[in-house]
This record gives C-alpha cells, structure tokens and sequence, in this order.
C-alpha cells in the first residue's frame, strides 16, 4: 500500500469479484495476502480495492478492516468509492448512476452523500435492502451494501470524500434472475473510462484534502524522537501547523537537528520561535 | 449559477416560487429532503471541500424570522433587526465568520418570502420609531439575486412601507433588478470593500473593487440611496497607504456628500468560530497570527484596532461630511 502523506488514496469497495476483476485489470492492481478473509488489491497510484462479500454486515467489516490498514495518524485521509451492480424501476440495463441519496431500508436511516463528482450520469436516490428488490416500487435504485458502506466509510473520511456508483443490473423489464457473473463483469468493463474518471476526481481531491491537513514531515520526525502525550501532540501538531502557516518552515527544520530532553522544552521553543516570527 | 445539486424540502417543492426557481437554473440534480437541517447540519463534512462543489438547498424557514440586531450593529439609534432569506455565501472571502458558523458551505435559501414579510410588517407596526431591517447578516443579499430575486419581492415590500428602512448589505454586481425600478429612498445599498491587497488575497470570488463602484455609482446616478462598508478593518503594517489609495478609488465615483452612511467595522469573531476557521484552514495566515481575546471573541490588539481607526477616520473626514459615518460593533 502507498505511503498515505505522499499524495491521495483512493479505496474501492466491491461486494463481488465479478465486479472487482475489470477494474483489477484496468486499474493494474496487484493481489495482496489476504487477510481475514478479503482479496485486497492496491497499486502505486494510491489506488486500492477490496472486495467486501454481500450484504451490509459484510460491507461494514470490509470498510472498516481497510481503515484499519491505512494509518491516519497524521492527518490524511484517503476517499472511498463503493461500485456495484443495483436494480432500477425503470433505468436501461448497463447504465451507471451516481447515488445522491441513500436509504437503509433496515434503519429508515437517509444519507446523502455529497454530488462531488463532475461526471457526464444520471443520479439516483437508493434504498439498500437486506435481499434483492424484485417490485421496484420507487423510483429509486436498489442494493444490498450502499447504506453500510456509506455509514463506515464516513467515519473514516469527510463525507465528500464518499462516493457510491452502480450499475444496474436489473429492472422491471429484466428482472434479477438474468444476471450472471460474465454481465455484471461487461457491464463493469463498458463502464470502466467513467469509472477510471470518478477515481481520478477522488484521487484529487484526497490529495488536496492531505495537502492541506496532514502533518509536515518535520513533525513526524521529531514526534518519534521525543515521548509525548495525547495532549501535547495535539499542542505541538497545532504548533507546527501555525508555524508553517507563519511562513517559519526554515526554522522549524533546524529544530529536528537539536535534540530535546523533553516534550515540555520543546513545545516551550517552538512556542518562543512563534512569538518571534 | 451552477450548484451540484438542489436539496428541497417537501414542504415547499410544489410551490410556485420554487417552481420557478427550478426553472431558472441549468439541468441539476433535484434531491427531496424533509428538513434542510438533514444536509446542512450533518457530521462529517468539511467546509473547505464542500466549497468547491456547493449545493442549492431550497428550504421554509419557521419560528423567528426577524430578529434583533446586535447592539451597536446599526446605523442609527432607531430599533434594529436583522433577516436572512439565505444562509452563506456564494463569495469565499477567507475572514467571514460564516466558515466557523455552519458546518456546511452549500447555500439555504428559505423561500417563504411572505412570511418574513407578515413578520417584518408586524416588527414594524409594533415600534414607536421607525425600525431598521438589515439584509445580509449571514449571506450576501444581492449575489444569488438572479436566482432567488429576493431583492425584487423585498424592496417592493419595503416601498409599500416607507415607515421601515431596509439595508441591502452585498459585494455583489447583480444589481439589475435594482437598474430596472425607480429608487427607493428607504432601501439603502450598502457595498463592503478592503483595500486591495486584502481583496487579493482574501476574497476569492468576490466581484472586482473597480466593478463594484461602478454598479455602486450607477445606482447613487439612479437615485438610490449608497452607503459604504469598510469591513472588515485587518492590520496590515501599510494599512494607511492601502486605506489611503481605497478611499481615493472609491470617491473618485461616489459623491461622498450624498452618500446615506459610512462605517468601519473590525475583523472580530466569536472564539468558537475562529477556533473552527483555524482548524480548517490550518495553512491560512490570518488564523495563524496573533491575536488577543476577550469575553469570548477574538480580536486584533486594542493598539492595532486604536491606531487604525484613528488614521482611517481622519482619511474620512477628507471624503465625507462627518456626520453620514459611524463604528459598526
């Protein structure tokens, strides 16, 4: 996996590996050792790709076992984007849609997930279900993982950083039981370029977000040589962040070749350093 | 205007105003929504981010509507009281207190005009003395005026009631619906402006100051009555140069003897607010200086706030007769 301070990340979540495997391909992904029971992939473009299993208890452990892999110590934060196949009432077969609204069926819970994503699709609002719709009562799409993918991936990330895409596999016209894995895998593949596009974006943006909130380098250096408490990395990462923001950065990196005895006399200089810039 | 996506609450999409609304906007997503508080107050989002890709949120404001104005907000002593048609601002300039207040940075606009207008009537019948209504207290008035027309309605209403005094507060240039009528003597146009180098820097979307005294003469030509906001006041070590050379341009095209106000206001925020702005613009000069706090707000120091008011003002008493300025609190 990429160094998470080097840039954005993206992670894509999958339900199936019909779905994962065009975007493998595509995205030229190299296979991890699975762990816990999840087919991983990453590459060196901040690009990474787990595919979940069915279903919303499956979606969520995913999420959050892939959080748990990229460290956020520092402030970065990588953008989530959840693929997959839905059904519609009534949108053509192979069509990929944005979703700008999502309801857990379960919960009645509502989220909407920010229209971040300058992309050429429709947008629909999704009702995530525990089983396969087959009324297509609402003018909406359906899936099994959107509303457990959301909520996870939210905690790990600001909320426009989460996006969720889908395909529809199936609708009034041409119900579920005519998918097959070699659709869902053309109708991944047909879509790929939009796809490639929308990760792009989030790519950008993850980036932008890191640029901007993620520890500089010199703070990471001098955390690790001198101990200090949850509240004093809070107080000296504000220290640093102020003191870049100051236009102090040649100072701050003649501190890290100066040794500290203690995380007080530290905070104190940099504190003093301020007062004069 | 491109927004991302329009949000409506259920309570107002079937209604006309709405309806044409819609209609006034480039193809967008429409997403119904109970209440906007579902998108506007939800966790998990950030403001600098958001602000790249805003939302139209189409909303019905209840309870309140008009409220009291800050003490000392005004220009005059008479009862004041502020409304907002609109929560934020399409402008990004990086001292708005606004980026602390609100956790999101798409647009509220509360659609139900006539109620507002019911409580501005009932605010108005109430007072002794005539009241003043201030516009653009959490939002700009006139910037999304092509598509709200909320101008239009008001200072309509406001003309109806000459015993009330509106004050249009805006950095906008879409002044047309103003162009197109005959002045109303009790709707004051007041335009904030900083000197250049602050516009520079600090107010990213914000029409150009050339621009907006021209739209500020065009509309003192018409008849209308102007006023002039130097907010807010940020401490520069050449603030006399810059406030100096703001003042020329500026009454180089507004007669200052005709103008309705002049005031001056510091940059001050509540300690929250800032504290908020701080963490989401962690790179951001202007948060990162010093500054001193007192009774829960942030503020310049009393010296740099002393010493820019006294020069700025003797700069006034060059432009305007004395008694058109005051401190905006």
């Amino acid at each position: 996996m990429r160094e998470a301070n080097s840039g954005g990340q993206v992670n894509i979540v999958v339900a199936l590996a019909c779905e994962a495997r065009p975007l493998i391909t595509h995205f030229k992904l190299k296979r991890q050792s699975a762990e816990a029971g999840f087919a991983m992939y990453t590459n060196n473009q901040g690009i990474n790709l787990l595919v979940s299993g069915m279903g919303n208890l499956a979606m969520a452990t995913a999420c959050g076992f892939l959080a748990g892999k990229q460290s956020t110590a520092y402030g970065e934060k990588s953008a989530w984007l959840n693929i997959g196949i839905a059904g519609h009432q009534h949108v053509a077969i192979g069509e990929i849609l944005i979703v700008h609204k999502v309801i857990d069926s379960d919960s009645s819970n509502t989220y909407y997930p920010p229209l971040m994503l300058e992309i050429e699709c429709k947008t629909t609002s999704l009702i995530s279900a525990q089983a396969p719709e087959g009324q297509y009562v609402d003018d909406s799409a359906y899936d099994m993982e959107a509303a457990a993918f959301y909520k996870a991936a939210s905690r790990f990330a600001t909320s426009e950083l989460v996006q969720i895409a889908k395909i529809v596999s199936d609708n009034r016209g041409c119900p579920t039981e005519h998918i097959t894995e070699t659709k869902i895998q053309n109708w991944i593949s047909e879509n790929v370029a939009v796809i490639g596009e929308m990760v792009q974006q989030l790519l950008q943006y993850s980036e932008d977000y890191n640029v901007v909130y993620s520890l500089p380098e010199e703070y990471r250096t001098i955390s690790k040589k001198v101990h200090l408490t949850a509240s004093q990395k809070t107080r000296l990462a504000g220290l640093y962040r102020r003191f870049y923001a100051l236009g102090g950065s040649e100072l701050i990196r003649e501190l890290n070749t100066k040794d500290y005895v203690s995380a007080k006399s530290l905070i104190r200089t940099i504190e003093l350093l301020i007062e004069s810039l | 205007m491109k927004f991302s996506c329009v949000y409506i609450e259920e309570e107002v999409v079937n209604t006309q105003r709405v309806q044409e609304i819609l209609q006034r906007l480039p193809p967008t997503p429409q997403v119904t929504i109970k209440r906007y508080g579902e998108v506007f107050n939800r966790r998990s989002q950030n403001f600098r981010l958001q602000k790249q890709k805003p939302a139209l949120i189409l909303a019905k404001k209840h309870g309140n509507l008009v409220l009291p104005a800050p003490t000392g907000y005004g220009f005059n002593d008479n009862p004041g009281f502020y409304f907002s048609h609109m929560l934020n601002c399409v402008y990004d300039c990086r001292y708005c207190f606004l980026q602390g207040m609100y956790r999101s940075a798409n647009y509220v606009l509360f659609t139900n005009y006539e109620d507002f207008a019911t409580q501005l009537q009932i605010k108005t019948h109430g007072q002794s003395v005539n009241p003043v209504f201030y516009s653009g207290y959490d939002c700009d008035s006139m910037a999304l005026e092509p598509v709200s027309h909320f101008a239009e309605f008001f200072v309509d209403w406001f003309a109806d009631n000459p015993a009330a005094t509106l004050e249009l507060r805006t950095k906008s240039t879409q002044l047309r619906s103003l162009y197109n009528r005959q002045p109303v003597s009790n709707c004051i146009i007041a335009m904030s402006f900083t000197p250049k180098d602050i516009y520079r820097r600090w107010e990213s979307k914000v029409p150009g100051i050339e621009k907006r005294l021209d739209a500020l003469k065009k509309l003192q030509e018409q008849g209308w009555p102007v006023a002039i906001r130097l907010e807010p006041l940020i401490y520069e070590s050449d603030f006399e140069n810059s406030y100096d050379q703001l003042l020329s341009d500026i009454f180089e095209k507004i007669d200052g003897n005709r103008i309705h106000s002049i005031s001056t206001g510091m940059f001050r925020m509540p300690k929250t607010f800032f504290k908020n702005i701080s963490n989401l613009y962690p790179d951001e000069l202007l948060y990162a200086r010093k500054y001193e706090q007192s009774h829960g707000m942030i503020a310049q120091s009393s010296t740099q706030e002393a010493e820019m008011l006294e020069s700025i003002e003797d700069m006034l008493c060059r432009y305007v007769p004395i008694k058109h300025y005051y401190r905006c609190a």
